[in-house]
């Protein structure tokens, strides 16, 4: 990928000769390449032939498009929370319950009767 | 009346009346007849009387001349009948021990019911005598015993009912089915087995009232009233069903007890103790959903909300709606707490609803930061693990999935490219590829590929990279004009893109590439090169012949590039060349395509599966057949090319290249023999003119040579060269040697016919020939002789005369014979 004349002399597709003349001097003086690759690729990307491999010779990216902000100042209010009501937690009322009958008693006492007269 | 006559002349002679020997006979032989038939019927008894009775009729002591008559009457009926009555006699002994035994079995049975064995043994000797003899009454005799066990069997059935009964303490019930079977056999037994049920039949009665009265408190619920009861009956009548009934409501009555010391637990605040107690409970009745409740309620005061929801699934109630609710929004399910809840109609729910709507905007605010914390930071991969756990657990979220698809994606993508190791480029872009196919997921996959290959040093050149970069930049080459980044190039400013020019110099990159090779690895060089040779032919076959191309989901895709993703877009191709280029044989075929025959042999497969492979076999054999004839080795050639016949015939251009190979090839044969061999292969696989022609000439020279060597008559000859027409009707050689040969074969029949004087039928011969030249040679003969006569010192004018008109008769047009004809006329001769 660090071969491509275009990411040697830092550019991108549409520049202009001139721009890639410019290009290669800011290259040259920032010395990340070897002097001779920056001028092959300046050569390169001034021949049209060469040009197209190029072009051809890179990534097809997709548009980085803004990233779009959110507004969070509803996070510095007072935090709500869910409280447990005690209204359904039973518990009394379920020890009141199993000194008594229950539905519950009749419901799975009579589906016991039910069982025995089943055949085997 | 003469009868009576003929019977008493000839009563002194023999020693019976002559009619009445034939009237016994008669009757005798009827009789025969009869038994036999009775005999069939298995009238075994009655066609022993009859045969007894008609042997008896004839005395024994007989004269010589009445021996003499019977002989003539009878034959060896006699001698038949004995024979018959002897075996017939036999037989009914045996039938009758048979019946002796079966009568024997049924004595010895006492009439005891619970015992069958004599009564079915002695079905089975009578069925065994039945089909020896048919006696008047055995069919009933044995009806009557079947039924007689079915009985029994139906009587043991009740019996071992009814103690079934009796050891399961249903008396009234073992009776009843006793009784049943008295009706059946009343044997003393029985009665002792009643009596001694009914004996229980007060427990038994004090009981039903017991378990009637159980299973009603059972069914209002009052499981200590129906164990009490239960037990109280049980005690003195231990009904099986009563004890598992008692079993089933103590275990009630346990899981009850255990809930409740479970409540008191949890009241007093041993919730430990209380969540074992209810596990227990729950173990004796797991129908208790109340149970289920508590163990629900503990485990969110304990905090352990995943375990509540276990315990409340499909526990129906507001009270089990509302704890799955809390325990789904402890653990930040809103949407599910959501759900949850807004089926409840208390105001305090409401409440808790909206609560839970602001935590719901709440988070999403929460997670929303951590998005954007960590785009800030640059950690895009946590940005886009965040956003995408969030839609999943959320569903959509418009500013979520646009932040993600147009801003963190393309940017991961970016980021690849720029930071990322090749490698793991090379393994996204391949898998965006399978995931996608398209032709820019294809373009960004043959780049990675390619630079990936580029950075190998030669050391470690892994040949797989190097195939995948020739597969996949093929096939965007066969796919350039629909490149995206070839379309619309800014600083071309309009001015129409070269593909073909961009195509080669894409090629040459690749060739530079493959050469990495060549110095180092020339096994992987020349593989490499196979592969690039059958994708290159594959280009080829997409320009030059676009209609025997496919495409797979809009892209044309080269043999070695469809090779990777074959597991994911199966095709079925056509029996064509495209088709073959995907088979194993593609490299083989690509290698013919380029003349390379040698490597084409090196590398072809040894096997085929499949029309296509064989199609592809072929072709191969075409090629290698046609190299063979090209270095004039047409035996080596031969095997390839009968091989290859199916496909000779659908590529003209193929015969007409193989007919001038051959051509060739038949300069450098000097051996007539291998001529002959060479021109049969030659015919068989072409069938061309110039091989009929070839072909022909040799057999005809053949059956000259033969002719020569005296090893062929002229017939067979004939016959031969008749054949050979067949393979080139108007073969110049074949032709002249049949006129020859039948000239040869008129003239010597002349010959013979006027030898032997038949002078007539020689010239008549002669004159029908359609051959001009044999009229010639007869008439020249006959001129010749008619000419030496002529030159006597006193010829014979008749035989000139006859001569003449022979010679006349067979060639009347001929020029050289005008002036011979002429001079005779004027003679005098009538030449007709």
């Amino acid at each position: 990928m660090n071969t491509n004349p275009y990411n040697i002399l830092g550019l991108t597709r549409a520049v202009s000769k001139k721009e890639i003349v410019m290009a290669k001097m800011t290259a040259m003086k920032k010395k990340q390449y070897p002097l001779n690759m920056i001028a092959e690729a300046e050569k390169a990307l001034l021949d049209p032939q060469k040009r197209i491999i190029a072009d051809f010779l890179l990534p097809v990216l997709p548009t980085i498009q803004r990233f779009k902000r959110t507004d969070f100042s509803a996070l510095d209010e007072v935090l709500l929370e869910l409280e447990f009501l005690e209204e359904f937690d039973g518990l009394d009322q379920a020890i009141a319950q199993t000194s008594k009958i229950s539905e519950f008693d009749i419901q799975i006492g009579k589906a016991l009767v039910a069982s025995l007269h089943k055949p085997d | 009346m003469l009868g009576s006559l003929l019977n008493v002349l000839t009563k002194p002679l023999i020693g019976i009346g002559i009619i009445d020997i034939w009237k016994l006979a008669k009757q005798t032989k009827l009789n025969k007849i009869k038994a036999e038939q009775l005999f069939q019927k298995k009238y075994l008894r009655e066609a022993v009387r009859v045969t007894s009775e008609n042997l008896s009729r004839w005395s024994k002591k007989t004269s010589f001349l009445e021996k003499l008559v019977r002989i003539l009457l009878l034959g060896d009926i006699l001698e038949q009948l004995e024979k018959q009555l002897c075996q017939w006699q036999e037989t009914l002994a045996e039938a009758d021990t048979l019946l002796g035994n079966a009568k024997n079995l049924l004595r010895s049975d006492t009439g005891n019911p619970f015992v069958v064995y004599n009564l079915i043994e002695a079905i089975s000797v009578y069925e065994r005598c039945l089909e020896i003899i048919q006696e008047g009454n055995l069919v009933q005799v044995i009806d009557d015993l079947k039924q007689e066990v079915a009985k029994r069997q139906q009587f043991r059935e009740l019996c071992n009912e009814a103690k079934n009964y009796s050891s399961r303490y249903c008396f009234k019930d073992a009776v009843r089915v006793y009784e049943l079977a008295q009706k059946l056999y009343d044997v003393d037994v029985l009665q002792e087995y009643i009596r001694e049920a009914k004996e229980h039949f007060q427990a038994e009665e004090v009981y039903l009232i017991g378990f009637k009265k159980a299973q009603q408190a059972c069914s209002n619920g009052n499981f200590q009233l129906a164990y009490r009861l239960l037990t109280n009956v049980l005690q003195n009548f231990p009904r099986p069903e009563g004890m598992s009934f008692l079993e089933k409501v103590e275990k009630i009555i346990k899981g009850k007890e255990k809930f409740y010391e479970g409540l008191q637990a949890e009241r007093d605040g041993h919730l430990e103790i209380a969540t074992s107690l209810y596990a227990e409970s729950q173990t004796l009745l797991p129908e208790l959903t109340e149970c289920k409740i508590r163990q629900g309620i503990l485990a969110i005061k304990g905090g352990r909300y995943d375990q509540a929801l276990q315990y409340l699934k499909g526990v129906k109630g507001e009270q089990a709606t509302y704890l799955r609710g809390f325990a789904h929004a402890e653990m930040k399910n809103f949407e599910a707490a959501e759900r949850e809840w807004k089926s409840m109609v208390s105001p305090k729910i409401q409440v808790q609803r909206s609560i839970l709507q602001q935590l719901i905007s709440l988070e999403r605010l929460r997670t929303l930061k951590l998005i954007e914390e960590s785009i800030d930071s640059n950690d895009l991969e946590s940005a886009k693990i965040l956003s995408e756990n969030y839609l999943k657990h959320n569903g959509s979220d418009t500013l979520v999935i646009n932040n993600l698809n147009n801003h963190i994606y393309p940017r991961i993508a970016s980021q690849m490219w720029l930071n990322a190791d090749l490698r793991t480029v090379v393994t996204n872009t391949r898998q965006d590829w399978e995931r996608n196919i398209n032709v820019t997921t294809l373009h960004n996959y043959a780049l990675a590929c390619y630079y990936y290959a580029l950075e190998q040093l030669p050391e470690e050149q892994n040949l797989g990279i190097f195939i995948e970069v020739i597969a996949t930049i093929s096939t965007v080459l066969a796919n350039l004009s629909n490149d995206p980044l070839l379309k619309n190039i800014p600083w071309l400013a309009g001015t129409q893109v070269d593909y073909e020019e961009i195509a080669q110099n894409i090629h040459k990159l690749l060739d530079q590439l493959i050469d990495k090779f060549k110095e180092s690895n020339l096994d992987s060089y020349f593989k490499l090169r196979d592969i690039q040779r059958l994708e290159k032919m594959a280009l080829d076959l997409i320009d030059n012949q676009p209609n025997l191309t496919s495409k797979i989901q809009e892209l044309y895709i080269t043999p070695c590039c469809y090779e990777h993703i074959r597991k994911i877009v199966n095709v079925k191709f056509s029996v064509n060349l495209w088709g073959a280029l995907f088979t194993d044989w593609g490299l083989a075929i690509a290698a013919c395509q380029n003349n390379d025959i040698p490597r084409a042999i090196e590398i072809k497969p040894s096997s085929t599966k499949g029309e296509i492979e064989l199609f592809a076999k072929q072709f191969v054999a075409l090629h290698e057949g046609c190299y063979y004839l090209r270095n004039k080795n047409w035996e080596k050639a031969q095997t390839h090319l009968n091989e290859a016949k199916q496909v000779i015939n659908d590529y003209p251009e193929w015969r007409k290249e193989i007919d001038r190979l051959c051509g060739m090839q038949r300069q450098e044969i000097s051996d007539f023999d291998e001529h002959l061999k060479f021109a049969q292969f030659w015919y068989d696989l072409l069938g061309s003119q110039p091989s009929k022609t070839y072909l022909a000439e040799y057999k005809s020279e053949e059956v000259a040579m033969n002719l020569d060597k005296k090893s062929l008559t002229k017939q067979k000859a004939l016959q031969q060269l008749n054949e050979v027409l067949k393979i080139d009707k108007n073969n110049a050689r074949t032709l002249d040697l049949i006129e020859t040969i039948e000239m040869q074969i008129e003239l010597e029949e002349f010959d013979r016919l006027m030898r032997q004087a038949e002078f007539e039928i020689a010239v008549s011969m002669a004159k029908r020939s359609k051959h001009q030249k044999v009229k010639f040679i007869v008439a020249d003969m006959f001129i010749n002789i008619l000419v030496s006569e002529f030159n006597k010192f006193s010829p014979d004018l008749v035989l000139i005369a006859q001569f003449g008109k022979w010679a006349y008769s067979i060639s009347p047009n001929e020029p050289a014979f005008q002036g011979v004809y002429r001079s005779l006329r004027q003679i005098g001769i009538r030449l007709y």
